[in-house]
């Protein structure tokens, strides 16, 4: 992506990234972790606030640092970052709250042209998946690297 | 390359250039958000993946 990101670190196997957002509340330190369901080859896409003192995750907080599309460029780094590595795996996303899932939603909208180059994405509707729509107020997303025959 | 061509071309890159650190490999594997780690397991297991 083109839009401007923030530099990340990872864990050695790349399944936990961690990142500083810059804004009007200053430095807050981010996490993005990639977790293994019971399902095998699907990760769920875990995201949120670190603690530093403590090393806790917040999903919940809503920092509003004045940086939000760089912060969800940064996260979507990270699922090319992930992908790179685990080329077959599935990502599910959903969002603590129903806003932080509207959230998502507009990011993946915003670089919906972008993401569609590179990923299979699909949303969560009524228990089924469907093919991502701008228009439609998905629950989950589900993402998959296309695969290079 | 010359560094203005390399610049371009890193800033291009859709996979970011990523440091290893360490410290982070105590969250491999570490369930953050149990809940909603079940939630996405309870889904999956009602309607799977995408046909």
């Amino acid at each position: 992506m083109i839009l401007p990101k923030y530099p990340l670190s990872s864990s050695s196997q790349l399944m936990t990234f961690e990142f500083e957002s810059e804004g009007k509340f200053g430095k807050v330190a981010k996490l993005v972790a990639y977790q293994p369901t019971n399902l095998n080859g699907v990760y769920n896409l875990a995201f949120g606030d670190k603690n530093t003192e403590t090393g806790q995750i917040n999903d919940r907080v809503i920092t509003d640092n004045g940086d939000r599309d760089k912060v969800l460029a940064t996260v979507a780094a990270t699922v090319y970052a992930f992908t790179d590595k685990y080329s077959d795996s599935w990502v599910y996303l959903i969002g603590s709250t129903k806003s932080r899932t509207r959230l998502y939603r507009m990011g993946i909208a915003k670089f919906f042209d972008e993401l569609n180059q590179d990923f299979e994405v699909y949303g969560q509707l009524n228990d089924s998946w469907e093919k991502f729509r701008r228009d439609t107020e998905f629950e989950g997303f589900l993402v998959r690297r296309k695969q290079i025959n | 390359m010359n560094s203005s061509n390399l610049l371009t071309d890193l800033k291009k890159r859709k996979t970011p250039i990523v440091k290893i650190d360490p410290s982070l490999n105590q969250y491999d594997g570490q369930i953050l958000f149990p809940e909603k780690l079940e939630k996405a397991n309870q889904m999956l297991k009602k309607i799977g993946l995408p046909k």
